[in-house]
């Protein structure tokens, strides 16, 4: 469609809380002098820390007329999340951001902007106490000791 | 009077012929004739009205549908035609363009002319730029010239010491042309899509003037009109002419908005020269959305106290399934309706299936609904096939309550001409005015013009300026593709409305008719429904639609043309008055025997009226009837 090309469009899906989605539409006039990957690390910016692995879908009959998704994610670190248009970039940009049970929240940024998301809390991750490590580690030692123990005795007798 | 590139100019021949070399006839008519006697034969240039079986063969300058039916008496008693190699597929299996014209018209954004040939031609040979033919013992030298169109070539010839270039429709006396639509295309250095590229081959088409300046031929031979006997001073007229409208439509914009000033100043520069400098209006006054408004896509969805929602277009299917999300997360309790801006498809896609899906009414203006309930009988850029079967019409200005609001619908010719908007007002804010597409924070929508944006005082951006500026005080507009509420000042529509009358009236002084709209409106006689599907041995009531733009009275003339297997009536005639507008119905029959596939019709267009200029456009409209078995 002639019209998905006013804009870029990037989706935030935050509904999976355990998962950091970054949807981007990519339309063909896009990539007239570079390549998807280039495409994506000039024109939108995002923390160093977020690490993403990229696929694409450029199969699906959903896709816009012209366009390929490329599909960003990452574990979901918590906290905030930024990203920023670059200040080179030929369009604005407007960002969606999705959550569970809320609309989609849509904002319209000139290049140079950025936008600051709060992010879900990821699920509770069972973190390791280590003085709790430290006594299981002790007890399995002392178990083992008296099982030990239990069995020389048994042979004695 | 003004002279037109399209009337029959007996009154000019004799004069015009004295500045040929007597080697050349020249023939006025509604397609110019030349027949040119060389040392061993002779040529016929563009076409005859009858068979010239003398000839050794007959030149195209390019490829539409009028000249190739002009040209084909002759080619068919003689070896054939010369035409462009770039054109030379739908010269030679024209029914391949059609039969995939049926599908490809729809969701179609290339905004190309449609004025093609319907029937094969036959060729002698094909030739390009750089050629030298050497054809009844003359060397003609052959220049590609595109701009108008992307297959122009001219023919140059000396002879008696002139140099004579046959040039079709690059340009016409006085520094004219036929019309603007077709100079739309893509911009690739800007990444400009064809829908968006109005003027795209203007870059072309003034180099193209420029390689025929530097050639100083004493006459240009246009396909129409009068012969050019100053070629520099028209050409010098024309680029100046064409880049004031560029300038002009750059500086009231809305893809300002979108795309920002660099890729408009490139679109700026190719037309205007490197250093020119690019007026661009700044943004308007914008704010967030009310929360009542929520931006889904292309998509507005308005969501009331008690989470009821009405939607303004569903486009996407993301749009439906964001919809369903919503209902389901109980956002919404209930759809209760859906208005259609207009008829995109990225705005009506899935408005039918949204519609069966909520069990909703599907609400517009009546110039958006029958493009929605009859999607096939139109031909406009980006139409979809899906069809809504039943729309609640509601009339310029009618009112409709909706629990806390008010709406009132429009007609809205802005982005295109099947266009409404819906003022929404409610107790606690000011009133929004959702406009579809048709303006941005930076202008207006027009770069289209396949859209057709009619600068006409009674409708078009006259009509929506006009509305915008009849809303109660303080109202927003709202963009469908843009979350802002914006709204411009009172000097803001000032400069809108002064800078689009001024090129109103450049583009009057570019085109060759009496009134500008007949060059930019390329629809303002087509035939309705534009596609029809039909049964062999039934038949079926066509209408030509007619749109007057002349200030005064016309009649029209119109010549039906059928090929084998359908019947029609053989002519019609319609007086209608200045400005006006009407329907001539017409009838086609089909054989019994007629072979199942598409089959196009055409219709002759000529005009007089009093105290204007006449003209004559063969095969000027087109339509599809596809048969299909029983």
């Amino acid at each position: 469609m002639a019209h998905f090309t006013l804009y870029h469009n990037v989706e935030i899906n935050l509904t999976s809380p355990e998962t950091l989605s970054v949807f981007v539409t990519i339309h063909q006039s896009d990539l007239e002098n570079t390549d998807d990957e280039t495409f994506i690390r000039e024109t939108f910016q995002f923390p160093r820390e977020v690490s993403f692995r990229t696929t694409y879908d450029r199969t699906s009959p959903d896709l816009p007329e012209g366009c390929h998704l490329a599909i960003l994610e990452a574990r979901n670190p918590g906290g905030e999340l930024s990203i920023r248009l670059s200040p080179q970039s030929e369009k604005r940009l407007l960002l969606v951001v999705s959550r569970p049970g809320a609309f989609p929240e849509t904002k319209d940024l000139p290049p140079g902007a950025s936008h600051t998301i709060t992010l879900p809390d990821p699920p509770s991750v069972k973190r390791t106490n280590p003085w709790i490590g430290a006594l299981l580690v002790a007890a399995a030692i002392g178990i083992a000791l008296l099982l030990r123990r239990w069995r020389l005795a048994s042979l004695a007798s | 009077m003004k002279l037109l590139w399209l009337p029959l100019c007996l009154l000019v021949t004799l004069a015009e012929a004295a500045e040929l070399p007597d080697a050349i006839r020249f023939e006025p008519g509604a397609l110019n004739s030349a027949t040119i006697q060389g040392p061993d034969g002779q040529l016929v240039v563009y076409g005859s009205p009858t068979a010239q079986p003398d000839a050794e063969t007959v030149l195209l300058t390019h490829v539409r549908r009028d000249l190739a039916s002009f040209a084909r008496s002759t080619a068919e008693s003689t070896e054939g035609a010369v035409a462009p190699a770039a054109s030379e597929a739908l010269l030679t299996e024209p029914e391949q363009h059609w039969n995939d014209w049926w599908d490809k018209r729809y969701n179609y954004y290339g905004q190309q002319s449609t004025r093609l040939p319907i029937l094969p031609l036959k060729l002698k040979q094909t030739s390009k730029d750089g050629d030298t033919l050497k054809l009844a013992g003359l060397e003609i030298e052959v220049m590609e010239l595109p701009g108008y169109t992307t297959d122009m070539l001219g023919y140059l010839f000396e002879m008696d010491g002139q140099r004579i270039l046959f040039s079709g429709d690059l340009l016409l006396a006085g520094g004219k042309v036929a019309d603007l639509y077709s100079f739309q295309d893509a911009i690739p250095e800007a990444k400009v899509g064809a829908y968006h590229g109005y003027g795209a081959r203007f870059p072309l088409w003034i180099e193209s003037l420029r390689k025929v300046a530097a050639l100083q031929p004493d006459v240009m031979v246009p396909l129409r009109g009068p012969l050019i006997t100053n070629p520099k001073a028209d050409i010098d007229a024309a680029i100046q002419r064409v880049q004031a409208i560029y300038s002009n439509y750059l500086s009231t914009n809305a893809l300002h908005w979108y795309f920002g000033p660099e890729r408009l100043g490139t679109c700026g520069k190719r037309v205007l020269g490197e250093d020119a400098e690019v007026e661009l209006m700044p943004f308007a006054e914008h704010i967030e959305l009310p929360s009542w408004c929520q931006h889904i896509r292309t998509t507005k969805l308005l969501v009331s106290a008690d989470k009821h929602g009405f939607a303004l277009d569903v486009g996407g299917k993301a749009s439906l399934d964001s919809l369903k999300q919503a209902l389901a997360d109980g956002l919404i309790a209930k759809l209760d309706g859906i208005w259609v801006t207009h008829t995109h498809n990225d705005h009506t896609a899935f408005v039918q299936e949204a519609a069966a899906h909520f069990k909703c009414p599907v609400y517009a203006v009546e110039e958006v609904a029958d493009v929605l309930e009859k999607p096939g009988a139109w031909f406009l850029p980006g139409t979809s096939e899906n069809v809504v079967p039943k729309v609640k019409v509601l009339k310029d200005g009618e009112a409709m309550s909706w629990k806390e609001f008010q709406f009132t619908a429009h007609f809205f010719p802005g982005q295109m001409y099947n266009h409404g908007g819906l003022l929404v007002e409610r107790q606690d804010h000011e009133p929004v005015f959702f406009i579809g597409d048709s303006f941005s924070p930076s202008g207006l929508d027009d770069y289209c013009m396949l859209n057709r944006n009619l600068m006409r005082e009674d409708t078009g951006y006259f009509l929506c300026l006009q509305k915008v500026r009849s809303l109660p005080t303080g109202s927003w507009l709202v963009n469908q593709h843009i979350p802002h509420l914006f709204r411009f000042t009172s000097e803001e529509l000032d400069y809108l409305e002064s800078r689009y009358r001024q090129r109103q009236e450049l583009i009057g002084q570019l085109v060759a008719w009496d009134d500008p709209n007949y060059g930019i409106d390329e629809q303002w006689a087509w035939i309705y429904p534009y596609g029809t599907e039909l049964k062999p041995g039934s038949s079926s009531k066509l209408q030509m639609r007619l749109w007057n733009h002349s200030e005064k009275d016309r009649t029209y003339t119109l010549t039906f043309h059928a090929p084998e297997g359908i019947s029609i009536t053989p002519a019609a005639e319609a007086s209608i008055p200045a400005r006006g507008f009407a329907e001539v119905a017409f009838r086609v029959e089909l054989t019994q025997t007629i072979p199942n596939g598409i089959h196009v019709i055409t219709a002759s267009v000529s005009s007089s009226g009093e105290g204007l200029p006449s003209f004559e456009l063969p095969h000027w409209s087109e339509a599809l009837i596809r048969v299909v078995e029983d």
